[in-house]
């Protein structure tokens, strides 16, 4: 074997191929922005994590009967708390 | 001039860290727990409350809703899961998040409001005496 092809297949090959798994690792999270900081005007898009799969269109299909009752209605014993930062 | 975000409310890693402790948080509680992040329909207090009857099972979980442009954070609890997490508790689990969100740690302070109202939900083990 020639030593370039010694050199190419040891080194060069292994060396391009870490390059380009590493680019493709981290190119998408260098895409990203840093989320979304205070200060900033809100454009987000709504993220409900663990919620149906309908997100919040979800929320039309509910009976009305469902959501006027709990703390503030006390059928069904809801509670909760509110905050303002 | 108020800055605009570019993208996403959160990146991925972020996204992931939530999706974590939510699950750890099902884990030790064996309640639901769901989070909401984005502008409210109108007054928030009532938004979070169609939002927590729309869930599967809405009397044992507990819902977090954070509107950032009214900076509000809300936590409604189903009727099962108030018995085992209690409305003082709830409040001090919002606090935590508010100081997060004040300090600008938006996926911070979900985190950790996720990670505090499980452990007060976390039941005592049960131990057989006979």
């Amino acid at each position: 074997m020639a030593p370039f092809h010694a050199l190419l297949i040891l080194f060069l090959l292994p060396a391009g191929l870490f390059l380009v798994i590493t680019l493709l690792v981290y190119l998408p999270s260098m895409r990203h922005s840093e989320g979304y900081q205070p200060g900033q005007v809100w454009r987000g898009e709504p993220e409900w994590f663990g919620g149906p799969r309908k997100g919040v269109e979800a929320i039309d299909e509910t009976e009305p009967a469902a959501v006027g009752s709990g703390r503030d209605g006390g059928e069904s014993g809801r509670g909760g708390a509110s905050g303002h930062w | 001039m108020a800055r605009v975000a570019t993208g996403d409310a959160f990146t991925s890693t972020q996204r992931a860290e939530i999706d974590r402790a939510i699950r750890d948080a099902e884990t030790v509680s064996r309640l639901e727990f769901s989070v909401y992040v984005g502008r409210s329909d109108g007054e928030t207090r009532p938004f979070a409350q169609r939002l927590h009857a729309a869930l599967a099972a809405p009397a044992r979980s507990v819902l977090i809703v954070v509107d950032p442009p009214a900076r509000i954070v809300e936590v409604v609890t189903g009727g099962e899961a108030r018995r085992v997490l209690d409305d003082e508790e709830v409040k001090l689990a919002i606090l935590a998040m508010q100081s997060a969100f004040a300090a600008g740690d938006l996926a911070g302070g979900v985190v950790r409001g996720v990670q505090q109202l499980a452990e007060h939900a976390r039941k005592p083990q049960l131990r057989h005496t006979d």
